[in-house]
This record gives C-alpha cells, structure tokens and sequence, in this order.
C-alpha cells in the first residue's frame, strides 16, 4: 500500500517536473528574441512600479484566456480554479526564465540597480510566459509516424533530416536577430567565462526541448536508428550546425569580416547560437 | 458532471512555489513603489579608476554611478586635462542609460600624461526618458 503511494507520489512529481520542462522550453522558444532586444532591456531602465504592476496583470489575463483554451498542463476543459493556477505557474516560470537568460547574458547583475533589473524581468517575462501557454498550442502531439517505414529503412536519411530541419530552424529563429548591434553588444559584455556559460546553456534548453519537454513522443525519438541519433550526438551535432548557421548569417549580413579577430567572431556566433540552437530544436520538432 | 480531479502532492508544492515567486516579485515593486520618495532625479557620482598605458596613450578609466532615484537617458560624461602652456586637452563619452543604482564605465585616452589634480570629469548633462 505504502509502496503504491509512493510510486503515486514518484508520478506526480514526474508529471509536475515535465510539466514544468516543457513549460520553460515553450519560454525559451517564445522568449528569446525579444530578450535580444535592447529597446526592451531600455525599458526596464525606466519603468515605474505601477508599469510593472500593470505588465503583471496584464499578462496574466492573457494567460488566463490563453490556459482556458490551450496551456502547458494537459487539464479538462471548464476547470476554472485548475486554469487560474496553471496561469499562476507559467507566470512564475516566465518570471524565473527571463531571470536566469537575463542574467546568463550579463543584463542584470550586481553592476545593474534593483529597480532597473526587475523592470527588465518583468518585461521579459511577458513573452516567456506566453510561450509557457503557448507552447503545447503549437508543439504537442508526436509527428513521427511509426508506421513511416522508410524513416526505419534509412537511418542516415532521417539524421539528415534532423540536421536539415536544424539547419532550417536556426535560419528563421537567428534570421531576425543576426543583423541588430544586439549580438555584438551582448558578446562583448559577456567575456570568455559568460560564453563559456552559454554554450552548455544552449546545449541543455536543446535537449530539454527536444527530449524531455514532452511535445513529441520522446520514446520514439529514443528508438530512431542512425549515425547521430543519440540524444546527446543529436543534440551536439544539431548545436553545430545552429553555430555554423549562425556564423553563416553573421558573414551575409556583414556583422563579422577578415578585420575581426578570431574570438570576436566566436563569440557572436555563440551569442547568435542560442537563439539558432532554440530554433533548430524547433525545427527538428517540426519534422 | 464529471467529479473534480484532486490536485497531487507535487501539484500543490509546483503552485506553492509559483506563488511565492509571483508574490515576492509583487512585494518588490510594492517596496519600489513605497521608497520612492518624492523624486530628487538623477544624481551622479564619478570616480577615476585605473590608468594604464603609456607614451601617448593614457587611458584613464571612469565610473560613473547614478546616485540618485530616477533613470538618466544620454548621459554626457565630459574630462579635461589641463596642460601647461598648451590648451586642455577633452574628451566627451555618452552612456545611452543610467538607471537608479546603476553604474557604467567609460574610458578617455589622453595624449599627455593624467595628472589627476589637473584632471576634472563630470557629468555635463543628461536627459530625463
């Protein structure tokens, strides 16, 4: 009997720490480019205490009507007192999201006033709690189709496949931010201990969301066969090709050239890497 | 009508947390709200830190610290050497934002040697956003 209830208990906590995964991904997905946005940053320089009230509030009625419809939780329709808290807790992840990337990428500090930095965390936090509700709207359900027998017969066309959707995902989520002064500002901030940071944080958000987050059929991508498709080989290959993208984008759009220093042009990549990496893993999700 | 589902243990522990960070977050604007005592504005305090260089390269590093209780926009952060028999030698540095509490450096090059009791760096003006 004690020995049911505390597998209950194990189970519940499961469920509890997916939920929450899959949460912070949906943040992380939904959240990132506007945190590489400094007009965002200049806001919460400025912000009165009756703006950030009203951020609160005015994002949690949006999570309350995005919770009614969708969420992060898989709950009944009608359960209002379930939607009320649900919104409560995207809220909460958004908050500490947004405080982790922010703080990751040197915005907000010791070297940064109270009231400045949590101006920006209450900024920031609105589009990473509406990617906490947003997410399963967008995400859920398995897109691999277990009876795509070529997907069996040919391993190394479905590594492609990843890596291609990757590819792909990183260009359209780093697409909008490679050209802003945003990259190189952040790169200078962060030092060579911040980029060192930042790529295992962009290694662990790719994983999460790829493979612990719950929004395709995990098992699934476990069991697929081929040269890369380990969880983690695929994760970091997949981070290589969301650097090189983001090194590529970096080039087109003339940020780095030959007068550029070796680090500089690694650390704009890196920097640029995150949101590549966040949209490659969206990328391999949508294949 | 289908009965309620009861919430789990860890349920109620993940909404307990979420709570309290949704209400400290409150709490600290409410703290903001309630030490913000009549805005004095911006002040400024400037401390010269560490020169290196040398020949006629002298960078003089900068602090520059918003003292006061209100964000300063365009902050023109102006130095000037005297120098003997030559006119001073300036410079000028703008910081986009200065927040209560926050602070930023700024570097000036001289192509004479800083002599600080010939060096004068201040604040010149700013904007209120």
């Amino acid at each position: 009997m004690a020995g049911k209830r505390q597998a209950a208990t194990d189970g519940s906590v499961a469920v509890e720490l997916r939920d929450a995964v899959r949460g912070f991904s949906g943040g992380m997905l939904f959240g990132i480019p506007l945190l590489y946005t400094m007009e965002v940053w200049w806001l919460g320089t400025h912000t009165e205490p009756s703006q950030m009230l009203a951020v609160l509030v005015a994002t949690y009625a949006v999570l309350v009507l995005l919770n009614l419809t969708g969420g992060f939780r898989r709950r009944r329709r009608g359960d209002l007192a379930g939607t009320l808290q649900d919104s409560a807790e995207a809220l909460a992840i958004g908050l500490l999201s947004s405080t982790l990337v922010l703080a990751l990428l040197r915005e907000i500090g010791p070297h940064v006033g109270f009231e400045e930095a949590l101006g920006k965390v209450v900024y920031e936090a609105m589009p990473f709690a509406l990617g906490v509700s947003l997410a399963r709207h967008f995400l859920d359900g398995d897109r691999i189709d277990p009876d795509e027998e070529v997907r069996d017969a040919a391993p190394v066309n479905e590594t492609v496949v990843d890596l291609g959707a990757a590819a792909v995902g990183a260009v359209f989520f780093a697409l909008n931010i490679a050209p802003t002064d945003e990259v190189p500002m952040i790169a200078s901030a962060l030092g060579a201990s911040g980029l060192l940071l930042l790529v295992p944080f962009s290694l662990l958000v790719t994983y999460l969301i790829v493979f612990a987050a719950g929004f395709t059929d995990a098992d699934a991508r476990h069991r697929q066969q081929g040269v890369l498709q380990h969880p983690l080989t695929e994760t970091l290959a997949a981070y290589l090709v969301a650097l090189a993208m983001a090194m590529l984008l970096l080039v087109l759009f003339q940020r780095v050239d030959a007068a550029h220093t070796w680090a500089e042009i690694l650390g704009e990549a890196v920097v640029l890497g995150l949101p590549a990496a966040v949209g490659g893993a969206a990328g391999r999700l949508a294949v | 009508m289908s009965p309620r589902r009861e919430r789990t243990a860890a349920e109620n522990v993940a909404l307990g947390v979420s709570l309290t960070i949704v209400l400290a977050v409150l709490a600290a604007i409410g703290v903001i709200a309630a030490t913000q005592n009549g805005k004095e504005g911006p002040r400024f305090a400037v401390e010269i830190g560490d020169v290196r260089g040398g020949g006629t390269e002298h960078h003089v590093q900068v602090r520059v610290r918003n003292v006061g209780d209100a964000t300063a926009e365009n902050v023109q952060v102006h130095a000037e050497l005297a120098v003997a028999g030559a006119p001073p030698l300036e410079g000028e540095q703008h910081i986009d934002f200065l927040a209560a509490g926050g602070q930023a450096e700024v570097t000036f090059v001289f192509s004479e040697e800083p002599v600080l009791d010939r060096l004068t760096i201040e604040v010149a003006s700013y904007r209120i956003p």
